[in-house]
Parts: C-alpha cells; structure tokens; sequence
C-alpha cells in the first residue's frame, strides 16, 4: 500500500479507536523518547540540541520497527526547553552538564517565590512566564526552540505523514498544578496548599486561559487536533482527595473542555496512580478524550468504568520494556488486549519507553500488538 | 546482597538517617553501597560517605517519575557486579511509592538475598503531611517493614502517640520506633530491628 493510503487508513484507525468504535486493528503507537535516539545511534547530547535531528531518529524508530500506526508523544523543539517551560525548573543538559549519552535530569529546586503567585493572579500567566523564564532556560536555545516551532516543526510533521506514520499529539500542555509544583518544588509545593491555598488558587485560576490559548495554539500550528494533557505530581496516589477535588480535577475538567470546544482531544497522558479518580472522568463528553495511563492506574478499572465512554491508551510498563523479556511483551499485551480491547484501546508504552529498553522488546511490543490486536 | 531501601517523604529525614545507618553498618565490617535519588538539597556523597570510599551512585529519572524503578534494576545489577557489596542502601526520592519500587525489583532481581523497607515518619510536619499528600505517606507506610517516627525531638509524647495510632492503622505488622535522627537518638535501636 502507498505511505499516503496507509496514512489514511492508520489516521483513520486511531480516530475510531477514540470514538470507541469498532476497528479492524488495534492501533500501535511508538513512545520512547530517549529511547529512539539511543537505538538510532544518536547522543542525548544530540538528541537535544539538534531538533531535526531528533525528528530523524524518531521516524527512523517507527520505520525500523516498521507496523507501527503512529507515535505519541516524541521531542519537538530543544527538548529541555519544553521541559524546563512545562515545570518552570532547570534542566540538566547531557553534553553539557552531563555525560554526552546520560539522560537529561529535571532539578527538583524551587525556582519560584511565593510572591511570585501573587505576579501571576495579578498580571496572568504569559507575562509572568515571559519574565520568569531566563531563570530556568538558557533564552538563546528558548528563541531558536520557537523559531524552529513556527519554521520547522512543521516541515517534519509532512515528513511522518509521507512516511505513513501518524503523530498523534500536536500540542503540549498540563495543569497549572503540576506547573507551579514543577516551579515551587514539591516539598514547598505542597506546604504552600497547606499554608495559603487560596493564594495559591488565585494563580492557579489565573493561568487558565492562557494555557488553553497556548495548547489551541500549537494544535492549530501542527495541523494536530489532539493535545497531550500531562500529570503526575497531581495524581490521586499523591495528593488527599479535597485537595485533588480542589486544585486538581477542575482544572483538568475546564481545560479539557475548552479544547473539546475546539474539536481537539485531550490526550490524558497520566503517570502514577489515578485509580481513585478515574469516575470522574465520565463527567467529560463521551467518545472526546483519550486516557493514557502509564501501568501504575488499575487499566482493567479504568476499562470497566469508561467503556465506551473514553479511549483508553497505554500501558506497557517502563520496567517491562527495559529489564523485561520479549515474552513478558508478548505475555502483558496478551492479556491487555483480552481485558482492555479491542475497541477503545490503542496499544502504547506506558509513560514513556526508558532509554535503556532493550529494542527486541519494542519489537515485541510490535510484533504482540499486531498478533492479538487483530480484530477482523 | 541484600537492600535496605528507606522510605519517606522529602525532608522526613532520610539522608540524615542513611548516613549514620552507614558509618554504624560499616563499622561493624559490612561492605556497603547506596542509590540515592532524593531530590533534595542535602547530598550523600559528602562527609561520612566520601571519607569512607563507599561506592554511591545516583539514579537518573529523566522526569522523575516511571523510569526510576528500572533504572534501580539495572544500577543494582551494576553494584552487584563491579562491588559485590553486603548491603545496599536505597534512598528514592521522596515521592515514590516503595511498594511498586520494590516489587520490580524483587520481580527482576530474584537474587537479592534479603530486602527491607525502612519508612521514616515526619513527626514535626505530621499533620500537614496528612492534610496534605495522606494518599503517598499511606502507601510508604504500607509497604514498610520498620517504620521510624523521626524528630521526636520536635513534639510532645501525645503527639507522638497520636501519630503511632495512624501508623499502625496502616500497617499492623511492621515494627515501629522512635528516633531522632539529627541527635542520634534511637538510631541504634533502629539498625538492630532493621539488619
């Protein structure tokens, strides 16, 4: 088949796997952003300063692994800028603070003040943002990161769809939570949702709007209807449930929405454990979302109180595919599909593949995928 | 080799325990490494640590969250091989779950002789911790085999009480002691009931 008709057809795949409809595969999506480079023999060091390079070496991932539909969420940009701007803290950079191949190292260090929410409920997010971030990112790599955003990025995106590969997520966003706990660090984070929640709320509002502005607009640059919704400081398994009620799920629910509106899904990419919380979720538009749990959330619960309600994409864990073996692949895929398929799932590693996966795991992910995933 | 991992939330006390675990553990002869992923400021690998040429090695998590429990898999296997040491000591960050950490490695490590988890209780910030992040210190406490109330020091008795009526709630079989750690109150007590 021509890459343009199997675009199609792998395009058309993952939308009925998100509408819960029935599909004739299960769609397989590569994940594994450390991973891909590594395998492509590329440095992190690279891997980060280099961002057509790291486009290369993720499509030259799926086109090794070959009967993959698509990929979830790989590095767009400089890498450590994203993840510096999405948790306001310092990234350890390999090549420069690391050794060439070590993996890059967010700083758990608060950065941010506690006048600093005051800043933000006053004046919004994008300014405060705009002042804020030469502490954490070097400004130089953060003007060429968005540069290559609005020239580049995509020029790279024809490049998987040429290749018949569909990128599933066109824009990156979370909760205002996780980025000032990101910003606060956890420890002082946490005591400030102690100390002072309403100051801290007053912030947390603030940053809404902006937030949904800038995830619309990175959907709407890509060509991409779907934005990754990233969490896991705010997860169930951490924090107490009048907190998660409160500073947590409103805020997933509202920015959720917004992005329905819009006809973006929201890809729920949640680590840890979400299992507590998971009904909530039917309180969001049936067939709108995707959950993306990372193998720590109960999938089989979150099967049995979402079915047909939400697409559920996930969860080979990280451990299997680094210290794991193909049959342990075979054997977790197996039964993923018989609990969780077929319709409503899309196969994916948890999280993210670790960069020391071994690759006849991920090729046994593949393989396993497309053996049980085969509905008709 | 067996592993010690000890447990607790960030600033509870851990670092500070692990160090004096260390100098008493080898003085008793016991070679020793430690894993350290704690995301705070005090660092192990000054003083004691240094002084003593004990192996120390930092576990990378990219973003600190799913990759951190293969990542000990495979740096115990790498301890194993270059050190072959009686113990190692792990120190997680604050936020993991010792539970799902050690369950991967009991899966994938089968050889590790002996395991404990050691749970360190944050005394003086109890209530706020329990308001707060009660979900995560529920779980370290399950997971526990000892279980240390540390900074004693900072409440009073009823207090102390107080919180080993909680904590024995959620874990009825581990043992549970007192300490302080930055006085050293407690801590040999502790190393007896752990080794």
């Amino acid at each position: 088949m021509a890459n343009e008709a199997l675009y199609q057809q792998r395009a058309e795949r993952i939308e009925k796997a998100v509408r819960c409809e029935p599909v004739d595969l299960i769609p397989t999506l590569f994940m594994g952003q450390a991973f891909a480079p590594r395998w492509m023999g590329m440095t992190t060091a690279q891997y980060c300063t280099d961002p057509e390079g790291a486009c290369a070496a993720t499509l030259g991932t799926l086109e090794r692994l070959g009967d993959v539909d698509g990929v979830n969420l790989w590095s767009v940009g400089y890498h450590t800028v994203n993840l510096s701007t999405q948790w306001l803290s310092k990234v350890l950079m390999p090549g420069k603070d690391l050794p060439d191949d070590a993996l890059w190292q967010v700083v758990e260090r608060e950065t941010m003040t506690l006048e600093d929410y005051d800043a933000i409920a006053a004046d919004g997010w994008q300014p405060f943002l705009e002042s804020f971030l030469p502490k954490v990112v070097d400004m130089e790599m953060f003007q060429a990161h968005m540069g290559w955003l609005v020239n580049e990025y995509p020029h790279q995106l024809e490049k998987f769809k040429a290749a018949g590969y569909v990128p599933v997520v066109g824009g990156i966003s979370t909760i205002p939570f996780e980025v000032l706990c990101g910003g606060r660090s956890m420890n002082s984070f946490f005591m400030d949702l102690y100390r002072d929640p309403a100051r801290v709320k007053a912030a947390l509002d603030a940053m809404v709007p902006a937030m949904v502005e800038n995830a619309i607009a990175a959907c709407a640059l890509s060509g991409i209807p779907r934005a990754w919704l990233g969490g896991w400081r705010s997860a169930s398994a951490m924090l107490a449930p009048k907190l998660w009620d409160e500073f947590v799920w409103p805020y997933y629910y509202d920015i959720s929405m917004a992005l329905i509106e819009k006809g973006i899904t929201p890809v729920l990419h949640w680590d840890q454990d979400w299992t507590r919380d998971l009904a909530r979720l039917k309180e969001l538009p049936a067939r709108t979302c995707i959950l993306n749990p990372d193998g720590m959330t109960d999938i089989r619960k979150a099967k049995e109180l979402l079915d047909g309600h939400m697409a559920i994409m996930g969860d080979l864990p990280a451990a299997i595919l680094s210290v794991g073996t193909p049959d342990d692949v075979y054997a977790y895929i197996e039964a993923l599909v018989r609990d969780v398929g077929p319709t409503g799932l899309i196969l994916c590693p948890g999280c993210d593949g670790p960069i020391d996966s071994k690759p006849e795991n991920f090729e046994a992910f593949v393989a396993a995928s497309r053996e049980f995933g085969r509905v008709s | 080799m067996k592993l010690l991992c000890i447990a607790g939330f960030l600033g509870s006390g851990k670092t500070t325990v692990l160090l004096e675990l260390a100098r008493t553990m080898t003085q008793t002869g016991l070679q020793l490494a430690i894993v350290e992923n704690e995301i705070g400021d005090v660092g192990v690998d000054g003083g004691y640590v240094r002084e003593a040429g004990l192996p120390v090695q930092e576990l990378f998590g990219g973003c600190i969250c799913c990759t951190l429990q293969t990542g000990l898999v495979e740096t115990l296997r790498a301890l194993e091989a270059q050190y072959a040491p009686d113990w190692v000591v792990v120190e997680p960050t604050g936020l993991a779950a010792p539970g799902d950490l050690m369950k991967t490695v009991r899966t994938y490590m089968p050889q590790i002789a002996r395991s404990r988890v050691l749970t360190l209780v944050d005394a003086g910030r109890w209530e706020m911790l329990q308001q707060v992040v009660e979900p995560l210190i529920t779980a370290q406490l399950e997971a526990a085999d000892v279980i240390a109330v540390n900074k004693i020091d900072q409440v009073d008795e009823a207090v102390v009480a107080r919180i080993e009526e909680v904590v024995r709630r959620a874990n009825a079989t581990a043992a549970i002691r007192r300490v302080s750690a930055v006085s050293g109150s407690g801590l040999g007590d502790l190393q007896g009931c752990l080794l």
